[in-house]
């Protein structure tokens, strides 16, 4: 665990990394549901298949970004569809710290093309 | 009809996760295969085939690319040091075969190669007979890719020079059996 290290340490996160993160920011998810979130949130642009998302989960638990939860989620309905055997994972206080650095990261990029009117919007004069 | 398709695609991706390692297999492995069922039930509901294939080209694609990663990342220094050497042989002797119209040389180089390895590394010869023999196909498709060709008239079939795997088998497994009959001789000797 990295708990304790700098999150900007991490930086820049990899498109798979990010998008996990950001879908567990909502709550604990097992891996399918991780998968149809991403895709969702990406309008299909971003697929992971079972490799990359379990590799990325690997490295994710060792840098202590997210992890296991022993437990079964006690909001999550005994249905058919629900199976016991699945293993839900959640974003730790350090991932989340990760996430927020990441957020800013990008939102200071995507602030520099507006600064310099690329986009064609006029800076504010305030 | 689909439940069997399920079942089918399910025994095809359990026998290739055996390309992960063995770690990383046991780690992730049983929900990989739960996320991979979950997946191609709902590919199968859309009941076309090009869903399917495009499926499986999804599928084969992340197993390619994070198989190699995870066996590169679980690989020691000298298992890869190892495999710089095997690759190297293995591009070396291809060189050997495009530049001759004799096959001779190059099955003596694979032959014997594959045989040191199997008689001092017997433990999965295969993984080193098969990429030393997969050198020439290897090297004859990328100079059939690049335009360039052999300095022979009579050109081989590119699907010929995957024969060059059977000599680099019969030499590794050579090794092995030379190494089990000088360990199964040398105790009665002793005696």
């Amino acid at each position: 665990m990295t708990s304790t290290e700098d999150p900007s340490a991490l930086l820049p996160l990899t498109p798979a990394v990010l998008h996990i993160l950001l879908t567990l920011s909502t709550g604990e998810k097992h891996g399918y549901a991780i998968m149809m979130e991403v895709a969702a949130q990406t309008d299909g642009a971003v697929r992971m298949g079972p490799g990359t998302l379990y590799g990325s989960v690997k490295r994710m638990i060792a840098t202590g970004l997210i992890e296991p939860v022993k437990e079964r989620p006690a909001n999550k309905n005994e249905n058919e569809n629900e199976d016991e055997r699945r293993r839900y994972y959640r974003l730790t206080d350090f991932g989340q710290r990760v996430l927020e650095a990441e957020i800013r990261r990008l939102e200071s990029i995507v602030q520099l093309p507006v600064a310099r009117k690329l986009l064609g919007v006029e800076r504010s004069s305030g | 009809m689909s439940s069997c398709l399920l079942f089918v695609s399910c025994c095809v991706y359990t026998g290739l996760l055996r390309a992960y390692p063995a770690e990383f297999r046991n780690a992730f492995g049983s929900e990989m295969m739960q996320v991979f069922r979950d997946e191609c039930r709902a590919s199968i509901s859309d009941h076309s085939l090009p869903c399917m294939i495009a499926f499986w080209m999804h599928i084969l694609g992340d197993l390619l690319i994070t198989a190699s990663r995870e066996q590169l990342a679980a690989t020691d220094k000298w298992s890869f040091a190892v495999l710089c050497v095997v690759i190297s042989l293995g591009v070396w002797i291809g060189l050997v075969d495009f530049r001759s119209n004799e096959v001779q040389n190059a099955v003596l180089l694979i032959v014997s190669s594959t045989f040191v390895f199997g008689l001092f590394m017997p433990r999965s010869a295969w993984r080193r007979a098969v990429p030393i023999g997969l050198g020439v196909p290897a090297i004859h498709y990328v100079a059939m890719w690049v335009g360039v060709k052999p300095p022979y008239p009579v050109q081989p079939g590119i699907y010929a020079t995957f024969l060059a795997v059977i000599p680099a088998l019969i030499g590794s497994y050579a090794g092995v059996f030379v190494r089990w009959l000088s360990a199964s001789v040398a105790p009665s000797a002793a005696e």
